[in-house]
């Protein structure tokens, strides 16, 4: 039995034992998403030089695992398209810390192009790929790329057997109903024997189909520590009952936080540019869910403020002065948790601020964790 | 005339020696691909140093000598490097829904703050076999739709795209009649107002570039009078650009330049036979003589005037490196270029005593 069989006491015993109790916490930082918003509308050269210092910024740093990327299509906004090209750039602007996707929206693209280019990513970055993969879910993403999206499913699944097929040491010669690749060999191979691939996992289905395969998982941010406790545990089940190897899979969540000198600092930087981004930006791609578990938008204003309310509830934890979040992070890394995505990006804020919280959480927190 | 240096490729074939290596004989330096894609981003830098107007990114797929497969990947690297030069990246079109490229594309323009050239290839057919469960295509009309979504979608204004090879957006009445969406918005849109568009490659390439009226850049191995009625009837609508590719390497001597390069861009050339390049070792002595520029800066700038004279180049890309060779002798040619050919032929009227110094 593994690490999964914390349970939500076991956190509660954390916090009391100490940090000893757990396995390694990892934490990246993102997720980078290159938007040009109507309160802060930057010229994307800007914000594309801002990821970069950010990511010479981050690599310095040394205890920050993985700088994340975010992805979206013809979003009003600029929402990051192409995460594997601005991952060249990450490469060549840093040497150690990993680069990966928070996620690709990969029944978007032709997966022997993402086997291709992330296989180039991984040799420029020498080895640094950490290629995290999810669905898609905006129709109209879909069909400006002419791609049926009730194939996305299959597209998924098949496209992972495209990626391992493409970087082993013989030809392709893939045959399924999405993808038709003969036998050609895909060069040059990633530097990495195995690159690391995490799939976005919203929901038991795409748990379980993940487990099936051995993969690293990213759990949403919209999980309470209880729901990340039960996730974690179906993704071993599971993958206990099909008799897969999950030893390197690693188990990350995607968590929004903030990092000042007090509870107060932290509060005022963050709350209200957390609030836009659940209710303003999240709220336009119905991600939120009411009590009852369907989807709202702008069409219920109400609704929409009461859940993203609640899910800034979720996040205060990881909000405040070192010892705060040092704390917020310990209860997810005894969910079972391995790795967190620091989610620090929010709109519009105080650039200097926004470095001075990496760089205590660098110091101040990874390091105590 | 205006001087890129490339295009890198980072090819690397099992066995190599590379040429020049500091190792003892029966030994190598052991270089191995991931340091190849390093040394361009340093190779990047240096021709920024030297002068040099831009630096470039090749692109092929399926081959055995692991050329770089992703122009997008690695022009964004040379962008976050550089920081003035211009990035010229040449990606395979044809192969799959082009607003990929065109994404990528604005993406990197962004990046490196509008200094994006594109030359865009037309696939060999191999390639389209590989890509054919995409919908490639090598076509000539397909070349140019290509193109015409990519400027759709760099341009200002939501588009839609119907035609044989492009269906933007799906023409999925669920989502069209219920939102009303019927055109879509490519985002980010470049720095540059407008994407400098080029083509390269043979007759297939400079076909799309007179029909779609851009600059034609012929590849490396192609004399004088094989060039010539590619680069006819052109009508380039880009600052009058006439570019041209060339394999050159650059030392203090003719003998020493031979000595370093000679035997490199010979195995170069080998392995690009053996990868589909339509060539036999008999031409390739003649490429010697008559395309590969391996000399002093006098051999070059004597060389490199006669494209000028016949074919009215004003833009050569000269390779200067060669991933089997190590790479202080590539940086060592990049910088002698730079003193000693680029000035020839950017400072009008430089004094014959100052251009004799190197």
């Amino acid at each position: 039995m593994g690490s999964y069989a914390y349970s939500s006491w076991s956190y509660l015993l954390e916090s009391v034992l100490g940090s000893g109790f757990m396995g390694k916490l990892e934490v990246g930082v993102g997720i980078w998403s290159m938007q040009s918003t109507k309160f802060g509308p930057r010229h994307f050269s800007y914000l594309y030089k801002e990821l970069m210092e950010d990511a010479q910024y981050c690599d310095e740093l040394q205890t920050i695992k993985t700088i994340w990327q975010t992805e979206h299509h013809f979003w009003y906004d600029g929402y990051s398209p192409a995460l594997l090209t601005v991952a060249g750039g990450i490469a060549a602007a840093t040497k150690h810390i990993q680069i990966g996707q928070s996620t690709m929206l990969f029944s978007q693209h032709e997966a022997l192009r993402v086997a291709t280019q992330a296989a180039v990513v991984d040799q420029l970055s020498g080895g640094r790929l950490q290629l995290g993969l999810g669905l898609g879910y905006r129709d109209n993403e879909f069909d400006g790329f002419n791609i049926d999206r009730r194939t996305r499913k299959a597209r998924f699944e098949e496209g992972i057997e495209v990626l391992r097929a493409s970087w082993a040491n013989s030809p392709v010669n893939f045959h399924g109903k999405q993808f038709d690749i003969p036998d050609v060999s895909v060069t040059p191979k990633p530097f990495q024997p195995d690159v690391p691939i995490w799939v976005a996992a919203v929901g038991d289905a795409p748990i379980k189909r993940a487990a099936k395969l051995g993969l690293s998982i990213i759990l949403s941010d919209a999980l309470t520590l209880d729901q990340l406790s039960e996730h974690i545990e179906l993704y071993h089940k599971t993958a206990d009952e099909y008799g897969v190897d999950t030893s390197k899979a690693k188990m990350g969540v995607l968590r929004r936080g903030w990092v000042a000198e007090t509870d107060d600092d932290a509060y005022q930087n963050a709350l209200k540019s957390l609030r836009f981004l659940l209710r303003d930006q999240l709220g336009g791609w119905r991600y939120l869910k009411d009590e009852n578990g369907e989807s709202v938008g702008f069409d219920t204003p109400d609704k929409l403020d009461a859940a993203a309310a609640k899910l800034v509830t979720v996040h205060e934890r990881t909000i405040g002065r070192p010892e705060k979040v040092t704390r917020g992070l310990r209860e997810i890394a005894a969910t079972g948790c391995d790795h967190i995505i620091f989610g620090t990006r929010f709109d519009s804020l105080p650039r200097e601020k926004y470095l001075r919280s990496l760089e205590l959480l660098a110091t101040e927190v990874i390091p105590n964790i | 005339m205006r001087f890129g240096l490339g295009p890198m490729t980072m090819e690397s074939v099992q066995g190599w020696r590379c040429s020049g290596c500091r190792k003892p004989e029966g030994g190598c330096c052991g270089r191995k691909q991931v340091d190849i894609y390093e040394e361009v981003l340093e190779h990047a830098v240096t021709a920024e140093w030297w002068g040099f107007d831009s630096v470039w990114v090749d692109e092929r797929h399926f081959t055995p000598d692991s050329f770089n497969s992703s122009a997008s990947v690695v022009a964004a690297g040379l962008s976050q490097r550089t920081e003035f030069v211009r990035i010229g990246m040449m990606p395979v079109l044809g192969l799959v829904n082009s607003i990929y490229v065109a994404e990528e594309v604005a993406c990197i323009d962004n990046i490196n703050a509008g200094r994006t050239i594109v030359a865009g290839q037309v696939p060999n057919d191999e390639t389209v076999r590989g890509w054919a469960g995409s919908g490639a295509s090598n076509s000539v009309e397909r070349i140019i739709d290509d193109i015409a979504v990519m400027r759709k979608s760099w341009g200002p204004n939501p588009f839609s795209h119907h035609t044989e090879f492009h269906n933007i957006p799906m023409n999925n009445e669920i989502h069209i009649e219920a939102r009303g969406i019927d055109r879509i918005s490519v985002q980010p849109k470049p720095a540059q107002l407008e994407m400098p568009l080029w083509m390269t490659g043979g007759a297939d390439a400079a076909e799309v570039a007179r029909r779609a009226s851009l600059p034609f850049m012929a590849p490396a191995h192609l004399s004088v009078e094989q060039l010539r009625p590619l680069y006819e009837g052109l009508n380039p609508t880009f600052e009058h650009i006439v570019p041209l590719i060339r394999d050159v390497f650059i030392a203090p001597t003719t003998e020493e330049a031979q000595r370093l390069a000679g035997g490199a861009i010979r195995d170069l050339y080998n392995a690009q036979m053996r990868a589909g390049l339509d060539l036999t070792p008999a031409d390739f002595d003649k490429l010697v003589m008559d395309t590969i520029i391996i000399g002093d800066p006098d051999e070059c700038i004597k060389r490199l005037y006669v494209y000028e004279r016949e074919l009215g180049v004003n833009y050569t890309v000269a390779r200067l490196v060669y991933h089997n060779m190590h790479p202080g002798d590539s940086a060592r040619a990049i910088q002698l270029f730079g003193q000693g050919v680029v000035p020839e032929f950017r400072m009008y009227d430089l004094p014959e005593q100052i251009r004799k110094v190197v």
